[in-house]
């Protein structure tokens, strides 16, 4: 509103700097006023950016190593442990939760059964130190929580011991790693591609359209498939990620690039182009200056939704047993043992990361709308 | 009608460049993979007790023909694979068409099914949602796309084996009971895979129609909008009529271009939902040719078959396209006599 | 009766998420058979939506004042536009009755659909009459309007046809009904002027032989005073001053209108500097109180020009305006 009424010079005196705001604003400025309108797109950023944060600092957050390091050999497949604050032997300022035991006997026909033993309690303890790990490329011990006797599990564990809630939040950080590199490699290649064919058109345009056109027509996780399996198993963990990113941003450009082609054939044909030109200017310095700031908007929208696609492909690859394996820790790696009959059964919690799945994405989308909202000039006026 | 299929030709040969194309650089990904055809499959020999050594191998290449040079073999390759022979499977051993025939049209009509049933849903929602004002049906609809994107086909998959697990205690998995798995087809066979069916084609359509309600609401307001429609109803052109005649005829353009990659979509989607509920289907046999035996073969016959029926399909709504949009045939074609 | 249409106290307003809009406030005018009014004005006068309410062609989010009322005096009776419910009773007006030919012609026929069947349809939705009739109907229209090979370009589809055909065919469309108003939203604006000097030629014939009310709107004030019988000028949703065009023309009695003729480049002086009228026109969402214009007009005289809304008062014979300049009793 502060813009509207800024913009016109109403007889009855306007705040001159208001109006000298939205008229010296930059782009950029513009985007992120409008944006913060959008209740649900600020809703989304706001849980983006906890998720992204959650993720680069999960080794502090979650209290154990996420590998088979710091797995808990005594409580394996264990259902998740709330923490309370009070039972039936009283109240307590610190959480706690209950020690689980393991016994055999003969009532259990001699197999490991878990008990609960609610007299012996466990307390919280708060910035205890624990498994070490490197943050920034510095070694830290100190982790956000963790219990006085044996460790704590809030989202249980899995088959070998592993406790899901560290798992949960590192599988964050390396989905979104992954998802990264191949939104940026995708849109390196687009630019590249895109910007050439679109800016310099005629047979060169129409040779790589053909190309483009090709390369998205093939479905993409088959092919990665066939690629994938080819991978020697040799690989270490880390070759095997960038493989992966390396390869999603390979699959992902062809619709960027088509993008920023239209974009640039329908905007090099505009007068201030020609304009610039006549007035000398050369080619690089029309593209920095005049073309590139055009659609910059749509880059960046695009970018940001085609993150989730990033981290779908990825998710569904590793599931499959494609993509990354332990010890490299993503939410598809995570899922790998979901289908099982057992689990479906009696382990549910083995689902709850993908609560945190479905958030992050719907997350991003709704950030990439409401930024598509933002950046559009006539999104208003089209209602 | 000249004109049109003057039209009709010139795509056609752009497809096929298109599937050329393609199999170029399905086939070079190919041969990139260290190791072929010869030495893995008398590795797999290996292993099961037979030595094996160098001449060996090198008398296998040669009845593969393996030592051709790489030109040699593509051209040799596409050749084939353009009359539905696809050579023989590296590890199986077997006719590759015959390995695949039956289970890529079941994937086939799997994916078209799901496409179906995704715009039969998505034309009447989003037409009507586009000319509806009422705040309800708007939120409700965008809640669904967005679910719809988010909970992925497999997660849904997932899901809702849990649930039926949890619920009946029993999964609804296979696409058929075990008494019909290797019968000829049949009457009762296919209503037993139709039984079957409708799960993934539910799952695979559910986000292909979160998707086409958006696209096809987007696409409708923006003809709404257009001077044309406020012209015919200038005119006292109204209701039902108004919508068909003016806005969707024209909006359909589009959606119908969108078609090809729609099936790219699913086509994308197919081998995980496929996985979760353990269909038998080219999906899941795609997954075991590829994770399990590393069988080049078969992995390009596979690829060379989906998008095949991408560019085909493609084809197809390219001339429907110029069928239903005269702005098309002219501007592909030049002015007309 | 020589009295064709009666517009009363008509006030639309729209509901945006900024609020409600008032587009057109309080305007009244009538028209007469075979007579051409131009409703002039600047962008966001509200001529358009004026002009569309007539045919209750707004967009859906418009509200219409309690007290407007719009009669529509035909053969069969008096027909109150205000009271049509139904998609199907509006059809009196939509097309049959009243048509409307647009600015853009281009824009206006459908892109896939011919232009001879997007005439037929009309002539079907409005007649009883077989398809065949209604073709020769069109094909007639097309001939009448000076279009040659009128049969080819039956079945042809709008891009095929050039810019001022297309205007040409627009209004072959909007005849073949044979309505008894006109409604012409900016016909001219978008053809260059020796098309324009067609067009204008062919509406003037056409009015006389079918005998047909033209509203003209344009903010081009040469159009009218070749065209128009009687201006009505407009200003942010209020009506400035109405009367005969040469009456208004050369004694323009509002200062709007006077701006207006002003502004105008002078053949005979061609070095003189341009007197625009100055300020912009204010938003809608802040219409100044009391005179509407008051914020940019020259000639102002003082707080009651600020407090209170003038009412229309008599100029000279026909010619009225609603300036606080004239004295006089209020015209009713």
């Amino acid at each position: 509103m502060a813009e509207k009424t800024a913009k016109i010079q109403a007889a009855g005196g306007v705040d001159d700097k208001a109006r000298e705001a939205y008229f010296t604003a930059s782009q950029g400025q513009l985007i992120w006023a409008r944006f913060k309108r959008n209740k649900s797109a600020m809703a989304g950023l706001i849980v983006l950016v906890t998720l992204i944060l959650a993720g680069l600092f999960s080794p502090f957050l979650t209290p154990y190593d996420p590998t088979a390091a710091g797995r808990d050999a005594s409580y394996q497949n264990g259902a998740p442990q709330i923490p309370r604050m009070w039972d039936e032997n009283g109240f307590s300022w610190r959480p706690f939760i209950y020690t689980p035991e393991r016994f055999r006997s003969i009532k259990t026909n001699f197999r490991w059964v878990t008990r609960i033993n609610k007299k012996k309690r466990r307390y919280m303890t708060f910035l205890p130190e624990g498994d070490p790990y490197k943050l920034f490329g510095m070694t830290f011990r100190t982790h956000l929580f963790g219990v006085d006797k044996g460790k704590i599990h809030l989202f249980g564990t899995d088959a070998a011991g592993k406790d899901i809630f560290s798992r949960t939040f590192h599988a964050i950080n390396t989905s979104l790693a992954v998802g990264t590199i191949g939104v940026f490699l995708a849109f390196f290649l687009a630019l590249i591609i895109g910007g050439v064919s679109g800016f310099y058109g005629g047979w060169i345009d129409s040779a790589l359209q053909m190309f483009t056109d090709a390369i998205r027509t093939v479905p993409a996780i088959p092919l990665f498939m066939a690629l994938a399996a080819f991978i020697p198993p040799e690989w270490s963990a880390e070759a095997r990620f960038f493989f992966i990113s390396t390869i999603l941003g390979l699959i992902g450009w062809p619709t960027l690039a088509r993008r920023v082609r239209t974009h640039l054939l329908t905007e090099r044909n505009q007068e201030y182009v020609l304009a610039a030109k006549l007035c000398g200017a050369s080619a690089s310095h029309i593209i920095r200056r005049h073309l590139l700031p055009s659609f910059t908007s749509y880059i960046i929208v695009d970018l940001v939704i085609s993150f989730p696609y990033m981290v779908l492909s990825e998710t569904a690859l590793s599931f499959i047993g494609l993509g990354l394996k332990d010890p490299v820790n993503s939410l598809g790696v995570m899922l790998q043992n979901v289908t099982q009959a057992d689990v479906l059964l009696n382990y549910q919690w083995y689902f709850i990361p993908v609560i945190f799945f479905i958030v992050l994405v719907l997350a991003f989308v709704f950030v990439g709308d409401g930024l598509r909202d933002a950046a559009d000039p006539y999104a208003e006026t089209r209602k | 009608m000249g004109q049109f299929l003057r039209f009709a030709f010139v795509r056609a040969i752009m497809a096929v460049v298109t599937l050329i194309i393609v199999s170029f650089i399905v086939f070079s990904l190919m041969e990139m993979v260290p190791g072929d055809c010869a030495e893995r499959y008398l590795a797999f020999k290996n292993t099961q007790g037979s030595g094996i050594s160098v001449a060996d191998i090198d008398a296998e290449r040669e009845r593969l023909g393996l030592n051709r040079p790489f030109m040699v073999r593509w051209v040799s390759w596409i050749w084939h694979a353009f009359q539905g022979d696809f050579g023989e499977s590296c590890i199986l051993r077997m006719d590759i068409s015959q390995l695949l025939s039956d289970k890529f049209l079941i994937s086939l009509g799997i994916a078209l099914a799901a496409l179906a049933l995704a715009y039969a849903i998505a034309l009447p929602v989003g037409i009507i949602s586009a000319t509806s004002r009422s705040p309800v049906l708007n939120n409700t609809l965008r809640l669904v796309s967005y679910l719809g994107l988010a909970l992925p086909n497999f997660l849904l998959a997932l899901m809702i084996m849990l649930f039926s697990t949890m619920v009946y205690g029993n999964s609804l998995t296979g696409l058929f009971s075990p008494q019909y798995r290797d019968a000829p087809w049949s009457w009762d066979k296919f209503v037993d895979f139709a039984g079957h069916a409708w799960l993934p084609i539910f799952i695979l359509g559910w986000s292909a129609t979160a998707f086409a309600i958006q696209t096809v609401r987007a696409l409708m307001s923006d003809e709404i909008g257009k001077l044309y429609v406020t012209a015919a109803r200038a005119r006292g052109v109204s209701g039902w009529r108004l919508l068909r005649r003016y806005p969707a005829r024209h909006a359909l353009g589009p959606i119908i271009n969108s078609l090809g990659f729609d099936l790219n979509r699913v086509f994308n989607e197919l081998p995980v939902v496929a996985l979760i509920l353990t269909l038998t289907e080219a999906g899941s046999l795609l997954i075991e040719a590829l994770a399990r035996s590393n069988d080049q073969q078969l992995a390009g016959a596979i690829i060379f078959l989906l998008t095949g029926s991408i560019v085909a399909l493609n084809f197809l709504t390219d001339i429907l396209l110029a069928l239903a949009d005269p702005r098309v045939r002219h501007s592909i074609l030049g002015r007309s006599a | 009766m020589s009295r064709l249409l009666d517009v009363e106290n008509l006030t639309v307003q729209f509901d945006t998420d900024e609020g409600r809009v008032t587009a057109v406030d309080d305007v009244s005018f009538s028209l007469d058979k075979g007579r051409v009014l131009g409703l002039v004005g600047e962008s966001g006068s509200g001529k358009s939506v004026t002009a569309k309410s007539l045919m209750r062609l707004n967009a859906g989010n418009a509200v219409y004042g309690d007290k407007t009322a719009i009669t529509l005096h035909l053969d069969d009776g008096p027909v109150d536009v205000m009271r049509l419910k139904s998609a199907k009773e509006m059809r009196i007006v939509r097309g049959g009755a009243i048509s409307m030919i647009f600015q853009e012609p281009m824009a206006s026929f459908a892109p896939a659909l011919t232009v001879g069947g997007q005439m037929v349809e009309q002539l079907l939705i409005h007649n009883d009459m077989s398809r065949k009739r209604a073709r020769e109907i069109s094909i007639e229209m097309l001939d009448r309007v000076g279009i040659p090979d009128p049969v080819k370009r039956f079945n042809q589809y709008a891009f095929e046809l050039s810019g001022g055909m297309r205007q040409r065919a627009m209004i072959a469309m909007a005849l073949s009904t044979r309505p008894k108003l006109l409604i012409a939203d900016e016909p001219t604006t978008a053809l260059d002027v020796t098309i324009q000097a067609q067009v204008i030629d062919l509406m003037k014939d056409l009015v006389a032989e079918f005998h047909m009310a033209i509203i003209f709107i344009t903010h081009d004030l040469g159009v009218i005073a070749q065209t128009a019988d009687d201006i009505a000028v407009m200003y942010l949703g209020r009506l400035v001053e109405t009367g005969p065009v040469r009456d208004v023309i050369r004694r323009p009695a509002h200062p709007y209108t006077r701006g207006l003729l002003a502004a105008l480049p002078r053949l005979d002086d061609p070095g003189a500097a341009l007197e625009p009228i100055p300020g912009d026109i204010p938003s809608p969402l802040e219409r100044p109180g009391g005179c509407v214009f008051h914020t940019r007009c020259r000639e102002i005289i003082g707080d009651v020009c600020r407090g209170e809304v003038p009412c229309f008062r008599l100029v000279e014979a026909g010619h009225l305006a609603a300036c606080h300049l004239h004295e006089g009793e209020c015209a009713s």
